[in-house]
């Protein structure tokens, strides 16, 4: 677990200017310090969740178990913030609700629910919004400082996949990973195409990422990782959440002109992503990091190689 | 002595009135035109680069000269303050609506475009912007056609009235 000096979050986190007018009244007086996201459901009561519990909050602002004491999120709430998610100007957040997503200031993903509307079978966006999702980001340095060994051996970058379920932690750990990278000499690129690992505004990063770390902010992570290769000479790529066929293709084609990749990816740990499909994507890094929440979010628990992962098809722990 | 200053004095003083009136005329023409060409700027900041409103007021606010680029940089003030957008631009039209002499109808048109601003996907804001700007060009040339017809009007009104009652006082 990393969680060594997480950066406190203040009640004018800018996370709680894109909710309602209403809702933003009843978080005033809550401690953010363990807050980790805040969920709006029309029609049902607004949750917070503080990593190891979940609480209600009364109508009155005060924390609560029971649910049915809860203050109710409503149609007028979720219309009024995602107008203010998107800063008034919901067309220039349309790509990223295709998505079901809202980046925000400070690199705060607003995650979004409703009924997809469909064109050519595409989505095109969404409607009738039923939900949304506020996740707190926060900057947590030395969080990489458990693992930077492994991924800097031999005074060499080995290309890490970071692998964990949502929400386990692997954000906060790329970024302090680029920013590690970067105080070792080490030039990298951010192909940052949810702006929640540098979190750019007006062309400067919201969090500390190095000196030596240049950012593509909201590009799509394979045009990206060919664009940062082809002008900007980087020792490493650094991106988040890969998977699909044409990201394997631009990190093989990245590591084929020596350029090292950092990634992550959803999965329950390296060895389930090997054993379900993921072969040809674990076969292009070197070094393996699982996260889960069981000590709270960002618990390493297992670091490996490729090697040690193909022999642990059957399940077992290694640990290089 | 006297009567003839005081005579002057008249009729400079109804002949700067009727000149005022005229100007309002050339003043809401103006004024028009320029929101046009705000529109067209929103357009491209929409269309093209997909900014936000906040940012495409200020950016147009310091294109367009005054008064229009001055109402889009109050809006811009106002929108960075917290305040809805569409609020913002209401409580922009009551302030600035005297010195752009708008009348009801051009008031009601803008209006209305801020009402469906920011709402939708880019392809509706183009059309809300396309859709304005037929309005707009309905209201320029009504606001061209008063101002061709009426300045002269109002201009030798006010230098006759000041000669009649100069006369009268006579």
């Amino acid at each position: 677990m990393y969680i060594a000096a997480p950066a406190r979050l203040h009640s004018n986190s800018p996370l709680l200017s894109c909710m309602s007018e209403r809702i933003q009244q009843l978080l005033k007086h809550i401690d953010f310090t363990a807050l980790e996201e805040v969920r709006l459901r029309r029609g049902r009561p607004l949750l917070l969740d503080f990593g190891t519990q979940q609480q209600f909050i009364t109508p009155a602002g005060r924390l609560c178990q029971q649910e049915g004491a809860g203050y109710v999120v409503t149609e007028a709430d979720i219309e009024r913030s995602l107008v203010l998610a998107c800063g008034g100007s919901v067309y220039a957040c349309q790509e990223q609700l295709r998505h079901g997503y809202v980046t925000v200031n400070g690199g705060n993903r607003i995650g979004i629910t409703g009924s997809a509307v469909l064109e050519n079978g595409e989505i095109r966006s969404l409607k009738e919004i039923s939900g949304m999702s506020y996740r707190f980001a926060r900057q947590v340095r030395g969080a990489a400082d458990q693992i930077i060994d492994s991924v800097l051996r031999g005074g060499e970058l080995h290309s890490t996949l970071i692998v964990s379920p949502p929400g386990c932690g692997k954000t906060t750990l790329l970024r302090d990973l680029a920013r590690q990278i970067s105080t070792r000499g080490y030039k990298s690129v951010i192909i940052d195409e949810r702006s929640e690992l540098a979190a750019m505004a007006g062309g400067v990063c919201g969090y500390d990422v190095g000196v030596r770390t240049d950012v593509l902010d909201a590009c799509p992570k394979a045009a990206g990782m060919m664009m940062a290769v082809r002008s900007m000479s980087p020792q490493a790529v650094v991106t988040d959440e890969i998977g699909s066929e044409e990201d394997v293709e631009a990190i093989r084609s990245a590591l084929r002109c020596g350029v090292c990749v950092i990634a992550s990816a959803h999965a329950k740990s390296a060895a389930a992503l090997y054993r379900t499909g993921g072969r040809e994507l674990c076969a292009l890094f070197d070094v393996f990091i699982t996260l889960s929440k069981r000590r709270g979010s960002g618990t390493v628990e297992e670091v490996c190689s490729l090697d040690s992962l193909c022999a642990c098809d059957g399940g077992e722990k290694k640990i290089c | 002595m006297l009567k003839i200053i005081g005579i002057i004095l008249i009729v400079a003083a109804t002949t700067k009135i009727g000149f005022l009136f005229a100007a309002r005329l050339e003043r809401r023409k103006n004024a028009l035109i320029s929101f046009k060409d705000a529109l067209s700027l929103l357009e491209s900041e929409i269309g093209f680069v997909q900014n936000s409103l906040a940012k495409a007021f200020f950016n147009i606010g310091n294109t367009i000269t005054k008064p229009v680029g001055a109402f889009f940089l109050d809006i811009h003030e106002r929108v960075m303050q917290g305040c809805d957008t569409g609020q913002a631009w209401e409580e922009a039209l009551t302030r600035h609506r005297q010195a752009l002499c708008l009348t009801d109808a051009d008031v009601q048109t803008l209006r209305s475009f801020a009402a469906r601003l920011g709402k939708s996907d880019v392809e509706n804001e183009l059309k809300n912007i396309y859709n304005t700007t037929v309005s707009l060009n309905m209201l320029i040339a009504n606001a061209k056609n008063t101002c061709d017809t009426n300045k002269r009007v109002y201009q030798s009104a006010g230098v006759l009235c000041g000669v009649l009652i100069a006369v009268l006082l006579i």
